[in-house]
């Protein structure tokens, strides 16, 4: 069992979720999500070590990245930006977030800057309606947005490698009432 | 306004509730988990929660405590609870504030509803993007550990409950509990035949139980005050409160927590401040993107299970999106047939080939190249999807079409009329992807 | 020992349906057994409702949504795939709403079809047309831009058009549920989802065709038969596959003398319709262009082809030249056990009766010769288990086989029954690892007894001294069970590891659960069959069965795998020094020499002619003793389909015509007696081997001028097939509980049991070397095959890849073999595979000669069956490294 890309920090984080579940095969998301929170994306060699990890055939691996959306198996941006473009958000401005995103970046959307700092990508609605228009920024959800937050969050992240525009716990309305 | 008595929102709403597990305790949180676990038997569990009337949260309405009593009695196998926090329907976001602000309201609820079932062992189903939700569930879940009120020999009583969040990856499909257990089990988000139904072969084919996180949060309180207590809020079919999730042309978007049956002129009128700009109302949609599109007229209905289903429409995950004057119906359609397009599993035939079919007929009719025989096309490639499928998934997406078809035809024929969108003349392919 | 020869399938549920309900269906009242799938209960009234994702090899998937009816009480149409027919159900499959929906389900399949069918080969037996024809309107109203994929290709013989494809994952299922290969997925999602290959690669599977074959439309078709024929034009004859002992029913299509494909039935035959990559796609040698097509004389350094006039009366003239000179034991002769049951008794009458010499063999004297005589010595029958007993049997103890390589539809039997829970043990030097998108046996296994290379012998005497704490079966003849008792006694667990490296617990383990199971089936191999002291070794493993009382009663028994298809019944039907037909021993005078004896007596000048037909004993035997035993002979006469080492010495070379030309009787390793076809022309002057012995015979014998076509004898393979039958005792075929027992009593009182430990041997260096079968061939002929050699065209030798890391070597990077018995040696590239034991090689046997120089042979003292496969071998790097495939 020999394998050929992941590190070996990346193998005890996979082994680390073995004893959550009765059956290896249960730990494909996990891994999947660790390779990529590793490596930034997903490679084919990879799912073939993780289909050797968890006793599964590589196609087996491949069916599951291909069919769940945040699986990267190109390699993206620094920031990974997407933009929810359903309903509750297009309704409220989604539309002209994503132009402004892509005259700023000058990308776009599917694309990265050229700088590898940002891909920009559209996505199906991310359950944060209430503060639409929003984007997710790598694990960070974004809401509330207009052109000023969103200049604030690219030279935040650009800056710092975070923002604190970034929505905590949710919290609108501030009561019901 | 009326000012309605807080179930779920009680803690967060008090100024400094932080969620921990100290504040939680403070406020009386697992009183409810001791005191089944030293006065009440499994089977006196489910009969309070049958009696307070609790109807899942997650969509279907179907009653938490019969669906619990399904459970085989004399199974010697391990069974589970999975606890669907998919949070997957557009338009809803109530579940990621159950889960971020009082996340042991739910473990709560998840522990009393594994000792009423007799599992040992629960999953979290959260939705891959909820990363912050999942860590605040973890944490919580270890700060339960710790203080023995979650994991082994819980309060002494000998249960054991082991927890483990399990993140999705981006797939609203695995909102569909069957989808969501081929998910937890690595694999593709395929929801199963059925029969069999979960709750003989559920997560690795043992005997599950999938509820929601809201129906779950409540579990706690109906054991606190009594399943009489939570039946007499609400109507007589749908008891208890409902989180409201408003989103769209709305002053005040956000999630509103009031008893069934409130109507949807309160809840969009008086909770969320009326329509943004003051503009006329157009259009709403009642449960979600699954639930068929409501009118103004409408929207007197009571938000119950049977009351919204009665006009046609479905109260779903009560998630409201509110859409104005300024709003082209075709379009909307369109929207959210581009979300069903992209989430369809491809598994069976009518959902896979239909919702491609009707998308590109929408996008054609919305762009001005729509056909007069579209709209009955529309309809007949609707009916072959309606109650054909493998899962309700195939229900959920002709619903926004054949209510829009049904509400706003001579919208639909004035853009083929006139050939381009009437209300948005410059029209672009926003968003197509 | 049940005894179906009708084909049964998906037998595991249908076992419980004995019970009857009444239903109707479009107003037609019938019967079903209860639980049965409506969508095959309806067929009992004629119904056919269509479907796409339905097969009942598989489970149930309900994703194609084609086969929707409606049941009255329900309130939505139901998938007539997954419902299970109840007392009273009504049923209605044509009413407005399901057309409707067989309407809408067509229409939106094919919307984005690329309707291409003038061009597909699918075409004629295409799903999707004949559903079409019956349950589409008129013209789509599909306006839309079609969906569009790329072709590709899944390696070397598939083809992949995903724009066909209906999705009803017909494929990714039977390459999982069925072949627990899983090499093949859906990925993707929604619309755009796709079935295919781990990133688009190559398939590197089994290639058993099955998801050619399972798929209803056009999307994956074979490489070796592309666009050129349309299916209906093709003559389709059932026959029984010529390679293996599985004896799997396959069709042979072709048009005039040529076979274009291959194609099998669902559910028809011993394989139920399964078949391996050798009968898939192994069809090629039928017309290859090698194949041997005029008869030809060697004479004084040249090479003639003559007439068969010519050819038939110099052989009857010679052989009766030689009769008269030195009588007509200086004549032997030995057969091929792919030929047909009245072949080989036409044989050994020719030999018997017309020539007089007792000196008549097959080339089951090569090994399988074993696995009958030592059963027919124990049991008085080799017909002790069929693949029905596998499958339902609970315990399967599988010995010294690889029956993933050696017999790919047996092991489907075994992977069946694992799935329906039931217990395996394998015992053999393999690891129990897998290679990625092979199945192996022992990885499936509950208990793996991973014994040290070649100890099959004293890992057979650790059950059995096992299985004497477990409790022997009260069943078992007492003086039997003493004698063996004592004599396992002086042996010890110690010394049992110290050979085969397992611990007495893993002995006890699996001797307690083979004689604890229900019904257990034991399977034995080449491992035991074919290798040293393999007569003995059979009977310890009967003996193993008698004692644990799983043998002679309904669903138990033993099942002895042979790698040729006809070993069985060449032997059974008198083809064999030591029987005559029926396996009724022959005390000849002088005694029958077997193969290798015959070339002895050659060399010796005892034997003066030989008649070889489709032996090559230049391949098994060694081969400068059997030059010079071929070359001291007045008369070789060899028929084949081919040119081989040993044919080339031949006086006489006589063309045969190969299975797919004839009609013939093959019986199976089960004992199952099955009627092959003929489906061509016999391809150039070939002719059918029964033909060639009926004619010569009638020369011989009527020491007559007439041309051969007046001399033709028996006019057809049934009529020989006619008198063969006669000459087997009346219950050929049968066997009772009785018979077996009393066989057993009878067996018990003569039995001389001798327990012989093997010594443990140090590894100083050297490797254990094993030749064997690779799972794309059998034999030589399959190497004619364009399909499998696109599969495995050349010799490798297989290797542990920590084997491999530790010599540094990679794959594909050349080695050097050599013995430092003989000094030989032989270069060869190296192939990876994790499944191999430890410590040892294996190298296909089915190409070069030279390998076969690195072993040492031994002979059985009792059946004379020479070993020549296994022995110690030195491994070296060499510099410079090709590729091998497969
Ligand atoms: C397409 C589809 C998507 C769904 N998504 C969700 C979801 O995101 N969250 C949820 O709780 N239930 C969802 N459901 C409903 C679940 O299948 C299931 O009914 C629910 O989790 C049961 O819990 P409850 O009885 O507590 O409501 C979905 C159903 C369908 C058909
Ligand atoms: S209806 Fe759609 S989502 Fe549901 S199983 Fe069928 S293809 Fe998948
Ligand atoms: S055959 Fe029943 S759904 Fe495909």
């Amino acid at each position: 069992m020999k394998l050929k890309t992941l590190s070996e920090k990346t193998v005890k984080r996979i082994e680390a979720e073995y004893t959550k579940y009765p059956d290896k095969r249960s730990v494909t998301l996990p891994a999947l999500r660790i390779v990529q929170e590793d490596n930034a994306h997903i490679s084919e060699s990879a799912m073939a070590d993780i289909a050797t990890l968890l006793g599964l055939t590589p196609i087996q691996v491949y069916e599951v990245a291909t069919f769940y959306s945040q699986y990267n198996l190109k390699p993206v941006g620094k920031y990974f930006i997407q933009v929810c473009k359903t309903l509750a958000c297009s309704l409220v401005g989604a539309g002209s977030i994503v132009d402004y995103l892509q005259e700023k970046l000058g990308i776009a959307v599917g694309e990265t800057t050229q700088d590898g700092l940002f891909t920009l990508k559209l996505v199906e609605c991310l359950a944060a309606c209430g503060g639409a228009p929003m984007m997710q920024i790598n694990d960070r959800y974004y809401e509330g947005l207009n052109p000023e937050r969103v200049d604030r969050i690219l030279s935040d992240l650009k800056k710092y490698g975070t923002s604190d525009l970034a929505t905590g716990p949710f919290m609108l309305p501030v009561m019901q009432g | 306004m009326a000012d309605y008595e807080l179930i779920l929102f009680k803690n967060m709403a008090k100024t400094g509730y932080d969620g921990s597990l100290k504040a939680y305790q403070q406020e009386g949180g697992y009183a409810a988990l001791k005191r089944v676990l030293s006065d009440f038997s499994p089977a006196d569990v489910i009969d309070e929660v049958k009696k307070s009337g609790l109807r899942g949260r997650g969509g279907a309405g179907f009653p938490a405590g019969l669906k619990w009593s399904f459970i085989p009695k004399d199974y010697k196998g391990p069974r589970y609870l999975c606890c669907n926090a998919d949070e997957s329907e557009p338009g809803t976001y109530k579940d990621r504030q159950l889960m971020e602000r009082d996340p042991h309201q739910m473990l709560e609820g998840m522990a009393i509803c594994c000792y009423a079932i007799g599992a040992q062992k629960a999953y979290i189903y959260i939705r891959g993007e909820f990363d912050l939700g999942a860590e605040i569930l973890n944490d919580a879940i270890d700060e339960a550990c710790t203080a023995k009120v979650l994991g082994k020999d819980i309060f002494g009583s000998g249960f054991n409950l082991e927890i483990v969040v399990h993140r999705g990856a981006g797939a609203y499909i695995c909102g569909e509990e069957t989808a969501l257990l081929e998910s937890i089990e690595g694999k593709r988000g395929k929801p199963r035949i059925k029969p069999p139904f979960p709750a003989i072969h559920g997560l690795y084919q043992e005997p599950t139980v999938i509820n929601n996180v809201e129906t779950l949060a409540n579990i706690p309180h109906i054991i606190n005050k009594g399943a009489s207590w939570f039946a007499g809020i609400g109507t007589e079919k749908s008891t208890g409160t409902k989180i409201y999730s408003v989103s769209g042309h709305v002053k005040r978007p956000g999630n509103f927590e009031a008893p069934m049956g409130v109507t949807l002129r309160e809840i969009i009128y008086d909770f969320a401040g009326g329509i943004k700009g003051d503009k006329q109302l157009k259009a709403v949609i009642p449960g979600g993107a699954s639930a068929p599109f409501m009118t103004p007229e409408q929207i007197d209905t009571p938000m119950d299970f049977d009351s919204i289903k009665a006009i046609g429409s479905m109260l779903g995950s009560a998630a409201i999106t509110v859409m104005d004057e300024t709003t082209c119906i075709v379009w909307a359609a369109m929207n959210l047939m581009e979300f069903f397009h992209h989430e369809s599993c491809g598994q069976c035939t009518p959902c896979r080939e239909g919702s491609a079919w009707i998308l590109q007929i929408l996008r054609r009719i919305e762009n001005g190249l729509g056909e007069e025989t579209d709209l009955a096309l529309l309809e007949e490639l609707c009916g072959r999807i309606g109650g054909n499928t493998v899962c309700a998934f195939g229900d959920a997406e002709i619903g926004p079409i054949l209510s829009t078809i049904k509400h706003f035809r001579a919208e639909y024929e004035n853009h083929i009329r006139e050939k381009c969108c009437p209300l948005r003349p410059k029209a672009r392919l926003a968003m197509a992807h | 020992m049940s005894f179906a020869s009708e084909s049964t399938l998906g037998d595991g549920p249908l076992k419980t349906m004995s019970e009857l309900v009444t239903f109707k269906v479009n107003d037609i009242e019938v019967s079903a057994p209860k639980g049965m799938l409506l969508i095959e209960a309806v067929k009992k009234a004629g119904v056919e409702i269509p479907h796409f994702c339905y097969h009942p090899r598989l489970k149930p998937d309900a994703n194609c949504r084609m086969c929707l009816v409606e049941i009255e009480k329900m309130p939505k149409l139901q998938t007539a795939c997954t419902m299970p027919v109840a007392e009273g159900m009504v049923v209605q499959t044509t009413s407005d709403s399901v057309v409707a929906s067989q309407n809408g389900v067509m229409e939106y399949l094919l919307g984005n079809h690329p309707l291409d069918c003038p061009e597909c080969d699918q075409g004629g037996e295409c799903q999707l047309q004949d559903f079409g024809h019956q349950h589409s309107k008129l013209g789509s109203r599909f306006l839309e831009q079609k969906r569009v994929f790329p072709k590709e290709y899944f390696g070397p013989l598939v083809e992949k058009e995903m724009n066909r494809c209906v999705s009803c994952l017909r494929c990714v299922r039977y390459c999982d549920e069925v072949m627990g290969v899983t090499a093949l997925g859906s990925f993707d999602r929604g619309n755009g989802t796709q079935i295919g290959t781990f990133a688009h690669g190559e398939l590197d599977c089994e290639y058993c065709g099955g998801c050619i074959q399972i798929c209803p439309v056009g999307a994956l078709t074979s490489r070796l038969s592309m666009y050129e024929n349309r299916t209906w034009q093709l003559k389709k004859t059932d026959t029984i596959c010529n390679y293996c002992g599985d004896g799997c029913s396959l069709i042979l299509e072709g048009v005039k003398d040529d076979i274009t494909r291959v194609s099998s039935e669902t559910g028809a035959g011993r394989n139920r319709g399964d078949l391996c990559a050798r009968g898939f796609f192994g069809y090629g040698a039928i017309n290859h262009k090698d194949r041997l097509s005029r008869p030809r004389l060697n004479t004084k350094g040249r090479t003639l082809e003559v007439t068969w006039d010519w050819a038939f009366n110099k052989a009857a003239e010679d052989l009766k030249k030689i009769v008269a000179q030195h009588g007509p034991d200086a004549v032997g002769g030995v057969i091929s056990t792919h030929c047909s049951n009245e072949e080989a008794y036409l044989f050994q009458k020719l030999m018997r009766e017309v020539i007089g010499t007792p000196h008549v063999d097959s080339t089951a004297r090569y090994g399988y010769i074993n696995a009958l005589s030592a059963l027919n010595e124990v049991f008085g029958t080799a017909r002790l288990s069929h693949y029905e007993d596998i499958r339902s049997a609970d315990v399967l103890l599988v010995v010294g086989a690889d029956m993933a390589e050696s017999n790919p539809i047996a092991g489907i039997q075994v992977k069946d029954a694992v799935r329906a829970g039931a217990q395996l043990i394998t015992l053999d030097a393999s690891s129990p690892e897998r290679d990625t998108y092979y199945s192996h046996l022992p990885s499936l296994a509950t208990q793996h007894l991973n014994i040290r290379f070649g100890t099959e012998q004293s890992a057979i005497i650790g059950l059995v001294k096992a299985l004497f704490d477990k409790g022997i079966a009260s069943s078992a003849p007492r003086k039997l069970v003493n004698q063996i008792k004592k004599k396992v006694a002086v042996i010890s667990f110690a010394e049992i590891e110290a050979t085969t490296g397992l611990t007495e617990n893993s002995y006890r383990r699996a001797a307690q659960t083979y004689a604890g199971a229900e019904h257990a089936v034991m399977i034995v191999g080449r491992g035991v069959i074919q290798s040293e002291g393999g007569y003995q070794n059979m009977l310890r493993l009967e003996e193993l069965s008698i004692l644990a009382g799983q043998v002679g009663r309904e669903g138990a028994g033993i099942l002895p795998l042979a790698s040729e298809n006809n070993a069985f019944g060449v032997v059974e039907s008198g083809a064999s020094s030591e029987y005559l037909p029926g396996l009724k021993r022959q005390e000849a005078k002088p005694k029958a020499l077997t193969l290798l004896e015959m070339i002895d007596a050659a060399a010796e000048g005892k034997l003066k002619a030989l008649y070889l037909v489709g032996a090559d004993p230049l391949r098994n035997l060694p081969q400068k003793k059997v030059a010079d035993a071929l070359s001291n002979l007045d008369l070789l006469i060899c028929q084949d389909l081919f040119p081989t080492e040993t044919n080339a010495h031949a006086h006489i070379l006589l063309p045969a015509a190969s299975f797919a030309e004839k009609s013939g009787h093959y019986t199976n390793h089960e004992g199952v007696v099955q009627k092959g076809h003929q489906a061509i022309e016999p391809v150039g002057g070939a002719k059918p081997d029964w033909m060639i012995f009926s004619i010569l015979s009638n020369k011989i014998k009527e020491e007559t001028t007439l041309p051969y076509f007046k001399l033709v004898g028996y006019r057809s393979a049934d009529e020989v097939w006619k008198e063969a039958v006669m000459a087997m005792p009346n219950d050929w075929q049968q066997n009772s509980k009785e018979a077996i027992s009393r066989h057993v009593a009878a067996y018990a009182e003569h039995a001389e049991i001798q327990y012989a430990l093997q010594t443990p041997r140090a590894s100083n260096g050297v490797m254990d070397l094993q030749l064997g079968q690779n799972r794309y061939h059998a034999g030589t002929t399959s190497r004619y095959a364009e399909g499998l050699n696109r599969l495995l065209d050349c010799e490798c030798v297989v290797i542990h890849p920590d084997d491999a890391e530790a010599l540094q070597l990679e794959e594909g990077e050349r080695v050097r073999l050599s013995s430092h018995l003989s000094g030989a040696s032989v270069e060869l590239p190296i192939q990876l595979s994790q499944k191999q034991g430890r410590g040892a090689l294996f190298v296909p046997e089915h190409f070069g000669l030279s390998v076969k120089g690195l072993l040492p042979l031994t002979i059985d003292r009792e059946s004379k069956v020479p070993y020549g496969d296994r022995g110690p071998v030195k491994l070296s790097k060499v510099a410079a490294s090709t590729q091998v495939k497969g």
